[in-house]
């Protein structure tokens, strides 16, 4: 009896798995990401819906969490041999052993018949894909990470104006702390507290200083006055967040959303939650980017890689797809829905909310900085964020210490 | 003196074919060293010219003698198998016979297990040469066939587990050893950089905060769950009632996992919706009690939500000791109006000393692996005040893409481990052996 279940289980088996290889052509692309929540599902869903169009077929492979969790899971698998047909990355330099490695797809005769080098702007994107001249991925949004989200809410109830720069913000605090609000909202993450220092040295410190601590790893600049400045502010603003409570980042927006905390340092993603909490931009709350002392952002954002598969049908498709991403309606569809700018400067993205359209303008007058993905390795960035939230959680580590410890990471940094 | 200088040197014949198909293996697999890549060549030719002075020492000129053949054949094979296998890994051989890049993808898809038989091999063959001296059954001619047949159907049984233990605790651990000394990446490659990831890794704060809350966890649930286990067992062990619900209370917290444990211990400390909120609800309008957002005491939050969780399991080990001792030894001592105490600390506590190692081991291991409950509870913060050794290897091995500083943490790790475990074992089972 029991064998003759088994069997009709492995007909049934088989009639499922021969049926789905029926159904997936020879063109099927598994394609991973971690773009999982409610916002981004949908603008990942125009993409596949593109590219079915075109007679291929996506296969999502969604993982869930965040970069994190998933980037481990896919790097292993491309070293691991079990490539899929395209993957999300933060482009930068977290591919490049992948590159060195030779598993990689080399996407420069889509970009040369596209015109990418033309139509990609701000063109820093282009060069974060480009490895010796060679092209490796499509770039298919920007986000930035230098914005401070500010609730309304929160600073009519203390009877202080809503800040518009930095110095107002911190010169607000004590009368928010009076109120029973925490001035500063900031997630007890490793990575959000280094971004939002990444975010103070931008806001503060002159563009020389930044790129010779950023690009060239200039540890006497690190060391010296003008980040002194940063890791005064950074001080300042550690005070301002004792009190928060939350791990998450959408936690600590939150606490902004209901008036709880008086403003955010944290990237555009944080937007989504706004708009999901029915929040208006400009009356519920406003956002600054570049903290309102510089009006400039960095280029971050996602990138699609394609893994080097030995079947020439996948590789013509995954050329396709790397095509499709970067075309006009695609980026319009895509990143309406996921409230990031688009990679392109010639669309129209005139529907775009408030905050979209200030980016979009800042990113139009050309005043963009590459992001720290691009700049300095994961070893780099780890170390760093680690230093940030000991810094953070440690009220007893003085500024200077801390500086002192962030110039020796600099000085070793790759 | 002529048969075991024979019997050597058919060992050596044997040993130095399967040294140099290993390597074969190991160059066509990428591990590409100078050392590896004229390895091969070395040991066939060592081979080959012990196959003709086998020859040339038997007296006999006749090639095809029994034994001889044998040899000759195997050096064949060997030399054979070993060709094709570099002639895959050629790119001009690729090209001139296209076959031969279809054979290379079969081919691939065998690489690990290749790479680890190999492996294997080698080791097996290490052990062949080197035992074999002090072993005088080996001496007579045809040893090593005799002795692989010798009870086969054993040996063929014991071949999964023997792969597997010498695959996952020698190679994987001699190889995570040798990565740690490289400046390995995203990719583990062999660029030697001497101990500068061990000065790195010992000039990490990070690193030092890790094994601090190691050590103040590790000693305080040794001695916590062992004293609260055997009380509560002790306890247990009076003829109470309602036994069987108090036991499965305490065993209760057990079959959840550290996650779900270090969930619901995230809540039960959270200062805004936790323990503090009740008590202050209650009036105690300045009670404070926030271990998880409190960098000095962060580590004891972690500490209760793990002996909550592991105590009852201790208790039960416990209990079954208490239970294992004879009654008659009770009776004895209340007979000789030997307090209660006395006679557990006197009598009992020394007869359950079996219980003791088990358990100390089981803590022991617990602690060396905390992770997972530190992830659930705090992922590290604040700050960095509640890492540990683990965490900080997954980190950096996949966080941040340097295995050769996780290799390094995990090579630390190991050797605390085995500073601890070598007297402890020696200890334990040296006793054995001489009583």
């Amino acid at each position: 009896m029991f064998l003759r279940n088994f069997n009709k289980c492995t007909l049934v088996a088989t009639a499922i798995l021969t049926g789905t290889v029926n159904v997936a052509s020879a063109t099927d692309l598994e394609v991973t990401h971690w773009w999982t929540s409610g916002g981004e599902a949908a603008a990942v869903a125009e993409f596949a819906k593109a590219f079915n169009a075109t007679g291929n077929n996506w296969v999502d492979g969604a993982i869930a969490g965040s970069g994190g969790v998933a980037r481990p899971i896919i790097i292993s698998r491309i070293i691991g041999g079990e490539p899929m047909g395209a993957t999300q990355l933060n482009h930068g330099r977290q591919a490049e052993e992948l590159i060195e490695a030779g598993l990689l797809l080399d996407l420069t005769d889509v970009a040369e018949a596209e015109g990418w080098k033309d139509v990609i702007y701000p063109s820093k994107l282009l060069d974060a894909c480009t490895v010796d001249g060679r092209v490796y991925c499509a770039p298919v949004n920007i986000h930035s990470a230098q914005w401070l989200w500010l609730s309304h809410a929160a600073y009519e109830s203390s009877g202080v104006a809503v800040p518009t720069n930095w110095d107002e913000f911190v010169a607000a605090g004590p009368a928010l702390r009076a109120n029973g609000i925490v001035p500063l909202a900031m997630g007890q993450q490793g990575w959000q507290v280094g971004l939002a220092f990444g975010v103070l040295s931008v806001a503060l410190v002159s563009e020389e200083a930044w790129y010779a601590v950023n690009r060239d790893k200039d540890a006497k600049v690190a060391a010296g006055a003008e980040y002194a400045r940063v890791w005064k502010a950074f001080d300042d603003a550690r005070k301002m967040a004792v009190g928060s409570n939350v791990g998450d980042w959408n936690l600590a927006t939150n606490l902004v959303i209901t008036g709880k905390a008086g403003g955010q340092i944290h990237g555009d993603w944080a937007q989504g939650e706004f708009s999901v909490a029915g929040s208006v931009a400009g009356t519920d709350y406003s956002c600054l980017p570049g903290l309102g002392n510089r009006e400039i952002l960095d280029t971050g954002g996602d990138a699609f890689y394609f893994p080097v598969q030995d079947d020439a049908a996948v590789e013509a498709a995954q050329k396709e797809l790397a095509a499709l991403l970067v075309s006009p309606a695609v980026q319009v569809a895509f990143n309406l829905k996921k409230g990031s700018l688009p990679i392109r400067g010639d669309i129209d993205m005139s529907t775009a909310n408030d905050c979209m359209q200030k980016g979009l303008k800042i990113l139009a007058g050309g005043n963009v900085l590459p992001s720290d993905n691009m700049n300095l390795s994961r070893d780099t960035l780890s170390q760093t964020d680690e230093l940030m939230t000991t810094f953070w959680s440690d009220l007893y580590m003085s500024p200077e210490d801390a500086q002192a410890k962030y110039a020796k990471i600099i000085s070793t940094a790759d | 003196m002529a048969m075991p200088l024979h019997a050597l040197t058919e060992r050596l014949f044997i040993g130095s074919i399967v040294l140099a198909l290993a390597a074969f293996v190991l160059v066509t697999v990428g591990i590409k060293s100078q050392i590896l890549e004229s390895a091969p060549l070395v040991f066939l030719l060592l081979s080959l010219v012990l196959v003709i002075w086998m020859g040339a020492t038997t007296g006999k000129w006749e090639l095809f003698t029994n034994r001889l053949r044998k040899h000759a054949i195997g050096w064949l094979i060997a030399a054979t198998t070993s060709a094709m296998v570099w002639s895959f890994a050629q790119p001009s051989a690729q090209q001139a016979i296209p076959i031969l890049k279809e054979l290379r993808k079969v081919w691939t898809t065998f690489e690990p297990f290749v790479l680890f038989a190999a492996a294997v091999f080698v080791l097996f063959s290490l052990v062949l040469l080197v035992i074999g001296t002090r072993d005088s059954d080996f001496d007579q001619p045809g040893y090593i066939e005799r002795s692989l047949v010798h009870k086969l159907s054993s040996k063929i049984a014991a071949v999964p587990m023997a792969f597997s233990a010498v695959g996952v605790f020698v190679i994987a651990t001699l190889w995570t050893v040798y990565h740690s000394f490289t400046s390995s990446r995203m990719l583990p490659k062999s660029e030697f950089v001497g101990v500068a990831q061990y000065e790195r890794l010992w000039n990490s704060d990070r690193w030092f905060v890790s094994i601090e809350n190691l050590a103040i966890y590790g000693i305080c649930s040794m001695v916590f769950s062992l004293f609260v286990g055997f009380m509560l067992a002790a306890m247990l062990d009076q003829k109470i009632r309602f036994e069987n619900t108090f036991r499965t209370i305490f065993l209760y917290p057990f079959a959840l996992s550290f996650i779900v444990t270090g969930l619901v211990w995230q809540w039960i400390l959270n200062p805004d919706y936790g323990v503090e909120k009740i008590v202050r609800l209650l009036g105690f309008d300045t009670f404070v009690f926030d271990p998880l957002y409190n960098a000095e005491i962060v580590i004891y939050g972690i500490l209760i939500a793990g002996l909550w969780q592991g105590t009852g399991l201790i208790m039960c080990l416990m209990l079954a000791g208490l239970r294992g001792i004879d009654q008659e030894i009770w009776k004895a001592s209340r007979v000789d109006g030997i307090p209660m105490w006395k006679t557990y600390l006197r009598i009992v506590i020394p007869m359950m000393r079996p219980v003791f190692v088990t358990t100390l081991v089981i803590i022991a291991a617990g602690i060396i692996k905390v992770y997972d409950l530190v992830i659930a509870q705090t992922s590290g913060g604040p700050g960095i005040s509640s890492e540990v050794p683990a965490k900080y290897v997954y980190d950096y091995m996949f966080g941040a893409l340097n295995l050769g500083q996780g290799f390094a943490a995990s090579t630390m790790m190991l050797v605390s481990v085995l500073i601890v475990l070598i007297p402890f074992a020696y200890l334990e089972f040296g006793r054995r052996k001489h009583g």
